[in-house]
């Protein structure tokens, strides 16, 4: 029985030994089947999301859409969004190339290493969740050749990357955004590529509020507007404003500064008691100072630090008093407002200590 | 010859492997217990949320009392706050630093010495300006 195995082991492996070559064509003959799709396209597409930061309502995504083709040229340009897009929703009329030598052009100068804009795009539309682009023509050389000199010659347009904007829409908060990018060529070739799910965030931001000392200083999260003491007792608002902004340099022989104190906090906190009616609702706003979170969408510029809607969600206040002292530039506080209702990172953009605090804000509805 | 390298390799291998397991006690937190008796802190530091000093100047550490006072910031949330030490070579202290902590009332702390056999109680108490 034993034997009879052995033998029919032999067998097989024979059988195998022998047909080895037409294996080994077959697997080489699977490797070109598999590569077959794109190596014969002469059209080929890919993008990259620029944005890095949270997509905010109001604000833009970018991408980068290219597309090339080795036949014919480039001819439309498509990207469709999962959801609409907001007024401003649409790709650019120009592409981009680094430039290897300072340049003028368009009455702007450009530095070694800066990107130059080239109008690779006739028109753009937006319908709906459709933008198109259709794609000029000719393109200067440079664009294809960095070789050459700015303005030597003109090419037929075979490859561009164009930017497409899109604005976050309302109905889109909370929810997931994806998107499908299409080219065709003059040849007839179409390619396609699709995006992941992006989320929108659920947060909302406003940028660049003024708290001036004395005047605009009652400041409301859920409103996200700095009223005036007029303004707060004409629209009886007392019960919407989270802090109160008040700047001294000292009380008594300690530091004070630009501070954010609740209306419902410990009197010995407020420097101007009279700022402060009694007969206001005492709002007790739970906040905590931070110095080293420069969320880059509040602040307008780099480092690419965000707060996202998991540091709201997250956010544990339970320990925290309702007062902070001495805002310097770029410092904030995390805050919740009284009511529970929303949680908040007030950013401080620039401090003045004659007239007061420029303030941006991330608002979260908890 | 060939058994004698064997046997030699043997004895080697043996001596070795117990010579790997000596004197290199460690204790239950994990750390190294050394000859080491010195047993104080040498520096004490206390952070608000925003990771900053909240203290006004340099706390007072007396070794030999075993206390350290410090003042905190006008308007210093005490009930939140986190602290951190240097200790002697080798020692360590009991409860850990670097949590979040309530300094409202006087805390204290055990430091070990690196050779597990000295400790000291320090107390350690944190004064509000204006209070």
């Amino acid at each position: 029985m034993v034997i009879k195995s052995i033998n029919n082991y032999f067998t097989l492996l024979n059988c195998i030994m022998k047909r080895t070559k037409y294996i080994f064509l077959f697997i080489i003959f699977l490797g070109f089947a598999s590569c077959s799709d794109d190596e014969d396209s002469s059209l080929k597409n890919d993008f990259i999301k620029k944005t890095v930061a949270p997509a905010l309502v109001g604000e833009k995504i970018e991408f980068a859409y290219a597309a090339g083709t080795t036949s014919g040229r480039l001819a439309t340009v498509e990207a469709n969004a999962s959801i609409a897009g907001a007024q401003g929703t649409e790709f650019g009329v120009h592409s981009y190339y680094t430039t290897r030598v300072a340049l003028t052009t368009g009455g702007v100068n450009y530095k070694v290493g800066d990107d130059v804009p080239l109008k690779t795009v006739k028109e753009t539309s937006t319908k709906g969740a459709l933008s198109s682009a259709t794609m000029e023509e000719k393109v200067d050389e440079i664009y294809v050749n960095p070789l050459v000199a700015f303005g030597t010659n003109k090419v037929d347009l075979i490859a561009a990357t164009l930017r497409y904007y899109y604005v976050v829409p309302e109905e889109a908060r909370g929810k997931e955004v994806s998107f499908s990018f299409s080219a065709k060529s003059t040849s007839g070739d179409n390619v396609n590529v699709r995006t992941p799910s992006y989320k929108v965030s659920k947060m909302e931001m406003k940028r660049l509020i003024s708290l001036t000392i004395g005047k605009a200083c009652y400041f409301s999260i859920a409103d996200m507007k700095a009223y005036t003491k007029e303004e707060v007792e004409s629209g009886n608002l007392s019960s919407k404003i989270d802090f109160v902004y008040l700047y001294q340099a000292k009380m008594g022989d300690y530091n004070y500064g630009h501070v954010a104190v609740s209306p419902g906090t410990d009197p010995k906190y407020i420097a101007t008691p009279a700022a402060i009616p009694s007969s206001w609702t005492k709002n007790k706003t739970r906040m905590e100072k931070r110095v080293d979170v420069r969320d880059a969408q509040l602040k307008g510029s780099i480092p690419n630090v965000y707060i996202d809607d998991i540091d709201f969600q997250t956010l544990n206040l339970d320990s925290a008093v309702d007062y902070v002292f001495g805002f310097q530039q770029d410092e904030g506080a995390f805050m919740k407002s009284a009511d529970g209702q929303y949680a908040a990172y007030i950013y401080v953009n620039s401090v003045n200590n004659n007239t007061g605090l420029v303030v941006s804000i991330k608002r979260y509805k908890l | 010859m060939k058994n004698l390298i064997i046997l030699f390799t043997v004895i080697l291998c043996t001596s070795l492997g117990f010579n790997s397991c000596k004197d290199n006690p460690i204790d239950e937190d994990g750390l190294l217990i050394t000859d080491n008796t010195q047993c104080y802190i040498s520096m004490f530091e206390l952070l608000g949320p925003d990771h900053r000093t909240v203290l006004v100047g340099t706390p007072e550490i007396d070794t030999v009392n075993c206390t350290i006072t410090a003042v905190a910031k006008f308007g210093t949330n005490m009930a939140h706050l986190k602290p951190h030490c240097s200790l002697s070579l080798d020692a360590k202290i009991q409860p850990s630093m670097g949590e979040w902590i309530d300094f409202s009332q006087m805390k204290q702390y055990t430091v070990i010495s690196g050779n597990r056999q000295i400790m000291k109680n320090y107390k350690i108490t944190i004064t509000l300006q204006g209070q």
